[in-house]
């Protein structure tokens, strides 16, 4: 017997039987994990934290999905369900106006190139809470501003959670438009900054920040894995009409779904359930996902897209991204790279 | 070559070759496994673990800058990865490495009851330097504290270890630790 520890341990260690590893579980998990991580930087943003000088009074929200409570410059958040729109496009966002529970004024007034990179929102029937994720070309994830509907949240402090408080403090800022709490977050957000989107809030109309607000979303659907300025590029070159951008992740699937007959999915918008809290936190890791079943490509379009990238010899790995676009069951592709954002038609 | 694998393979995978990574991630494995069953000792615990560590490589090796930070950056994630699990659950009290051991492991078991008596911090210290053969300044930068605390820990386990184990085993305990803060 070897009195060396180190030795005694190391073969303790080589006599532990390992499991077999299943690489598609791993690939399987990988691509949800990616999806969440997402989520929770999105949710970043509504994690909400109020400037100095903030409301004394704890604002606690009991509606369903989510409650909130905000005391002095600290907040806990408690998230149980929510949705999110990846990259949304106007229709998305009226049709999350349309199901809320409160007149949405949209955020107006922001710093120049920044782009809405995603929509939250809960409960996901009738929102009372909505978060719009903005970011830069360089950051994803500059600002993120949150509307909520006011006389959802109460000023009672008994309505504190008990327990040790698991609030926090960041920087941010809140302010009240009509019926609405809005809150902003961000690294680099100047009190400025805060002043002027109050200021345009305030001072426009529903319909003049909604037009603005336009201006700041995607025009084409832009799917899993394109990067901003790739997404840029396709924006440019894509003609009017139904456009796609389809990402690595999709590329790979699409020999899949064209041998099946199968559309390929419009996967940015999800759901999620039954968010677990983890020490004060909502733990998105282990929530429910949910993807409805809408569609971003015909079956018709994915062949297509199958043979076109047969023909052009483009592989899933090709680190690219394709814009298809689609006008009168005819359909045109261009293949952007993802590292040298040259665009050339396929 | 890295501990973990050859470099060649983590260069690939850094690359952005999707199947250099799949085959990096089966490299991997069973070290990954066997170093999460050390920290944790829960056989179920540690494939969880272990499982996760390599869903993060997955997503995320294609962001390390060179092949030479690998190896720092495995350990550290699944020495996190273990963390986070015993904290989402409370691992078995008694280990269960009875169940994935061969037939004649008297001394093996000798060792994981030891371990078993560590707290998990003294436990990290511990499988770190003497099953991963890590200096004491590479695992304070894995676990990111102070290089006195992992002295600290690593002589505190020492102790605890002195005591639980038998005679024999004892007396060489320190002799790696004098070789290895030599340098």
């Amino acid at each position: 017997m070897p009195a060396d520890f180190s030795t005694l341990a190391k073969r303790a260690r080589a006599q532990i039987a390992v499991p077999t590893l299943n690489t598609d579980v791993i690939r399987a998990r990988s691509a949800a994990s990616s999806a969440r991580e997402r989520l929770r930087r999105l949710f970043a943003g509504a994690a909400i934290a109020l400037g100095a000088g903030g409301a004394a009074a704890a604002l606690a929200n009991t509606a369903g999905g989510w409650h909130l409570w905000l005391f002095g410059n600290k907040v806990e958040a408690s998230i149980r369900s929510l949705a999110m729109v990846r990259e949304p496009m106007t229709g998305d966002v009226h049709a999350i106006m349309e199901r809320a529970a409160f007149p949405v004024v949209l955020p107006d007034g922001l710093p120049r190139g920044l782009r809405v990179r995603g929509i939250a929102f809960s409960p996901a029937d009738h929102p009372t809470l909505i978060t719009v994720q903005y970011g830069t070309v360089s950051d994803p994830w500059a600002m993120g501003v949150s509307l909520i509907e006011t006389q959802a949240l109460a000023a009672d402090k008994k309505l504190l959670p008990p327990g040790p408080a698991n609030a926090f403090t960041t920087q941010g800022y809140h302010f009240r438009i009509g019926s609405e709490t809005v809150l902003v977050q961000g690294r680099h957000v100047s009190p400025a900054q805060v002043a002027r989107i109050r200021a345009a809030m305030q001072h426009e109309t529903p319909a003049q920040t909604a037009a603005s607000f336009d201006a700041l979303l995607s025009r084409i659907v832009v799917l899993q894995k394109v990067t901003p300025q790739a997404a840029e590029v396709a924006e440019r070159i894509a003609p009017p009409g139904t456009n796609v951008v389809i990402g690595d992740w999709d590329l790979r699937a699409v020999p899949r779904l064209a041998a099946a007959n199968k559309p390929l999915p419009d996967s940015r918008t999800v759901y999620l359930m039954n968010i677990p809290q983890v020490h004060g936190a909502p733990d998105y890791r282990n929530a429910t996902l949910y993807w409805p079943k809408s569609i971003a490509i015909a079956p018709a379009g994915v062949r297509a897209v199958a043979s076109a990238m047969r023909g052009s010899r483009t592989g899933a790995s090709c680190d690219c991204a394709i814009l298809v676009h689609g006008s009168n069951g005819a359909y045109t592709f261009w293949k952007v790279d993802q590292k040298t954002l040259k665009a050339t038609k396929l | 070559m890295t501990r973990w694998a050859s470099d060649r393979l983590v260069s690939a995978a850094l690359a952005g070759d999707q199947s250099a990574v799949e085959c990096l991630i089966t490299a991997i494995w069973p070290a990954c496994y066997r170093l999460a069953a050390s920290l944790i000792g829960d056989l179920n615990l540690a494939q969880d673990a272990a499982q996760e560590a390599c869903v993060i490589v997955h997503r995320k090796v294609r962001t390390l800058r060179s092949a030479g930070a690998f190896d720092a950056w495995m350990f550290r994630i699944v020495v996190r990865e273990v963390s986070r699990v015993r904290r989402r659950y409370a691992p078995a009290a008694i280990p269960e490495y009875e169940h994935g051991l061969h037939a004649d492991t008297t001394d093996a078991m000798d060792v994981w009851r030891a371990l078993a008596d560590l707290s998990s911090r003294l436990r990290e210290v511990t499988v770190l330097f003497y099953f991963d053969d890590l200096k004491t300044d590479e695992i304070a930068r894995i676990l990111g504290v102070p290089h006195a605390t992992v002295r600290t820990r690593l002589a505190r386990a020492r102790e605890r270890l002195r005591s639980v184990l038998r005679d024999d085993i004892e007396p060489n305990m320190d002799a790696k630790e004098v070789k290895q803060h030599a340098c």
